[in-house]
């Protein structure tokens, strides 16, 4: 039953970082703005 | 019809291997920034070094950086002849 | 109490830096990406005295603070940026003591910026056998700076460097140009519009046009009687400046530099004459690359096979230990040839990448890109796409990256659109398998081993597959671009052990990392759904098999056998595998292959990997996929499964597909959108289908 249960977690594991690094929206860089306030439109 | 020089001036590709130059006036927007940063100014010297097998891209000495560039951008690059000393 | 500062490590390329931050940091470094792009970024950190720490950050190398590419561009969003953590409260500029006069142009463009600046002079060994002669404390002068000769080859001069960086608050940050130098009227009329902000600073946001799509800078609006330039004049002013920084430049070291320009020269005029040849330059390549390629295959044989055994035991030790059960199954069956299947890879990968750092550490690979440039452009790329070709060899993801090098867009792009057609390593294991069943072990004339035969045919068929695809695609792309090629030929250099060691490592770690995670990932999922059934017929396989007449008068293996198959193809994978089976039928495969083609879209080298999983599952006896595939029968025709025909068209299909998700997601990364990868998803992999079919229906 443990053995099972464990099965299944790593299952899930490896589904979830599959699904996170192909279907998940890329985190985007915060575009730098460059020097403190210049020229950037937040 | 006209048959107009539009320029006479000698260019980096009129050199011959092993034959040297001094860099003249760059009246082109098309020379990459990068090129000049590495030493491709007027008045500075240019040697070319090597010519590649099927006659692009040149290997120049300029300035004492070695690089290479295609020969449609070396026609871009103004060039004086260096009188023989 | 302990003090950490952020020290920032800048330079031209072919400085030695990386071996300066190596030289600095030793062990103490690590190698990770910054946030959002995949750029190498590399720190490290050591200590100055008892009670102050440096964080030092490796940079990539640039020739000015006007980027060109994706590499350039992070250097100067930090050093803009002061809200960054790693912001650097000094910068050491490296340098060449060669090309000192070039160099030096970075350095007062940073020194501008009003940042802490030391200029750390490499290869100062070499002067006196190059005829050099400096006057540092002169040079300091004009400079406004620190200045401290080193050598990362002899290792020499770092604790001064290092005590310069403790007292880093002691140097002055008066800049060497004064921005509205560069052009009074223009520069005035910005000065009254932002009264408050720095110059130059305010002319980099300016000028910056970055094409890569990640940081498109917001043009300084019309304010205060301040009227933009157009793209043209911007860019006379940026000559204006480059030259007004070079009359500073060769000013100062009129006074402080002298060169002996006879013994400059030497080495490289010897070398040149040989390497970049009409002839004998291209025959030398020839014969380096082929020196690559059987090296590799020849030492990586034996690390290979140890590798393999090892793994094979571990899994037989498992067995043997673990409490019999599914999750051990698991460990045995799935988790373990999983790493394996990785594992096997890292002997090649990283003679590959060593071969590839001599070449680029020994100053060889320019001499390659001026000798190839012109017959690339023949295909639509340029000479610097040699360099991501042979990458590509390795793994198509770091030689999409490596293509960033090429300046112009439409060159680049086809670059990385043909790229994934070379023969990256994990086809390597597809094709050893499947020549070691389908092509004879014997020899031509006596000579040549006709799978050694074979193998290098494929490695030649996605050399010029990519190569006439680059032809195709430069005819068909119709972007506009202007030809931009400037390649630095450096001094020739004896390659610096510690650094080639560092870039092997480093690579080969990225890799195991970076596509070990999902190979893994996916044998643990595959090797679930091998093992679990939706229906009866699974559950109660053991009955069903046992019951079955034809069994009576077979041994308790042979009906264990046939148990497992049973299970198998009443498994979740079972059932998606027939479903396909009309699909792959025409090519000569059965459904176990056409799992194993599906799953290896995710990465090739999950193929014999999951043909592993799909065998072994339930099968107790340790025999080798090789038997096991090759006692397979093909269930349309009959006979054996594995013959030349379907072997071929195995073969053609792996050379030709895109199978591989890790290089689809670099791909839309360095392109910036979804349209590149997904033309190449399906236009290779529609071309392989095709020429599969076809090679399969001729030979069978």
């Amino acid at each position: 039953m443990i053995q099972e249960i464990l099965v299944l977690l790593t299952f899930i594991l490896a589904l979830t970082f599959l699904v996170k690094k192909y279907f998940w929206p890329q985190k985007k860089s915060k575009s730098a703005c460059g020097i403190s306030d210049c020229g950037c439109t937040k | 019809m006209f048959k107009i020089i539009l320029n006479s001036m000698l260019t980096i590709i009129d050199l011959k291997k092993g034959q040297k130059a001094i860099i003249g006036e760059m009246n082109s927007d098309d020379i990459p920034l990068k090129l000049l940063e590495m030493g491709c100014l007027p008045g500075n010297e240019v040697e070319l070094v090597q010519i590649a097998p099927f006659k692009d891209p040149l290997y120049l000495n300029i300035n004492d950086t070695y690089l290479s560039i295609r020969r449609e951008t070396a026609r871009l690059i103004n060039i004086e002849l260096k009188v023989d000393e | 109490m302990s003090k950490q500062i952020n020290v920032a490590l800048v330079g031209n390329p072919n400085t030695g830096k990386t071996s300066v931050f190596n030289n600095l940091t030793g062990l103490n470094q690590k190698v990770g990406n910054y946030p959002g792009i995949t750029v190498d970024k590399k720190e490290g950190s050591i200590k100055l005295s008892r009670n102050l720490k440096a964080h030092i950050l490796d940079l990539p190398g640039t020739y000015s603070l006007n980027a060109t590419s994706l590499d350039e561009n992070v250097v100067i969003e930090l050093l803009m940026n002061k809200k960054d953590k790693d912001y650097p409260d000094v910068v050491v500029v490296v340098s060449d003591i060669e090309n000192l006069k070039r160099n030096l142009l970075l350095f007062t463009q940073i020194k501008d910026l009003g940042l802490p600046t030391i200029l750390a002079i490499n290869m100062a060994d070499r002067m006196e056998r190059k005829g050099i002669e400096l006057d540092v404390e002169g040079l300091e002068k004009r400079l406004n700076t620190k200045i401290s000769l080193i050598s990362a080859r002899k290792g020499t001069g770092f604790d001064g460097l290092k005590q310069q960086i403790a007292n880093y608050q002691n140097l002055s940050t008066k800049p060497c140009l004064q921005a509205s130098e560069i052009d009074t009227e223009y520069f005035g009329a910005l000065r009254k519009a932002y009264p408050n902000q720095d110059l130059y600073k305010l002319w980099l946001v300016i000028t910056q046009d970055v094409n890569f799509g990640t940081t498109k800078r917001n043009e300084i609006q019309t304010q205060n009687g301040f009227t933009p330039k157009s793209t043209s004049d911007l860019k006379r002013l940026q000559q204006k400046e480059t030259i007004k920084r070079y009359q500073f430049i060769n000013e100062t070291l009129k006074a402080t530099l002298t060169k002996d320009l006879a013994l400059a020269k030497g080495l490289r005029a010897t070398l040149d004459r040989i390497l970049i040849h009409k002839v004998w330059g291209y025959v030398i390549f020839v014969a380096i690359l082929f020196l690559i390629f059987q090296t590799i295959y020849e030492w990586s044989a034996y690390p290979m096979d140890l590798i393999d055994e090892s793994f094979l035991k571990l899994s037989e030790f498992v067995t043997s230990t673990l409490p019999p059960g599914m999750f051990t199954d698991l460990i045995s069956e799935g988790i373990i040839p999983g790493i394996g299947g990785i594992v096997i890879f890292v002997p090649q990968i990283a003679f590959l990448f060593l071969f590839i750092s001599i070449l680029e550490e020994t100053g060889y690979m320019s001499r390659v890109v001026f000798l190839m440039d012109r017959i690339m452009r023949k295909f639509g790329m340029s000479g610097k796409s040699v360099v991501p070709l042979i990458s590509g060899t390795a793994c198509a993801i770091p030689a999409v990256m490596a293509a960033r090098n090429i300046e112009s867009w439409k060159e680049r792009l086809v670059t990385i659109l043909v790229v994934p057609f070379t023969t990256c390593s994990a086809r390597l294991p597809v094709y050893l398998i499947i020549i070691a069943l389908v092509i004879p072990d014997e020899r031509w004339l006596g000579l040549f081993n006709y799978q050694g035969i074979t193998l290098m045919l494929l490695y030649l068929l996605g050399f010029a597959t990519a190569v006439l695809s680059g032809w195709l695609a430069s005819k068909v792309l119709k972007i506009k671009f202007k030809s931009y090629f400037v390649v630095e030929m450096p001094d020739y250099k004896m390659p610096i052990l510690k650094n080639i060691a560092f870039t092997v490592f480093e690579k080969t770690k990225s890799f195991v990392v970076g596509a070990g995670k999902i190979i893994l990932a996916i044998s643990i999922i595959l090797w679930v759904l091998a093992s679990y059934g939706p229906t009866d017929d699974f559950d109660n396989a053991e009955e069903i098999v046992t019951n079955n007449i034809e069994t009576e008068n077979l041994t308790q293996e042979e009906i264990d056998t046939k148990i497992a198959s049973y299970k198998l193809k009443n498994s979740y994978i079972g059932h998606a595998g027939r479903a396909i089976e009309p699909v792959v039928t025409p090519l000569g495969y059965d459904w176990k292959i056409g799992i194993a083609i599906i799953s290896s879209f995710a990465a090739r080298e999950v193929f014999v990997g999951t043909l592993a999983t799909i065998y072994s599952v339930g099968s107790e006896d340790e025999q080798t996929i090789k038997k096991r595939m090759a006692a397979e029968t093909n269930p349309v025709l009959g006979g054996p499964l594995f013959t030349f025909a379907s072997g071929i068209s195995l073969l053609l299909f792996y050379a030709f597909a895109m199978q591989c998700m890790s290089t689809l997601a670099i791909v839309k990364i360095e392109t910036g959108t979804w349209k590149w990868p997904l033309i190449q998803l399906f236009g290779m992999s529609g071309f392989a289908y095709v020429v599969a079919f076809l090679a399969f229906q001729i030979l069978k």
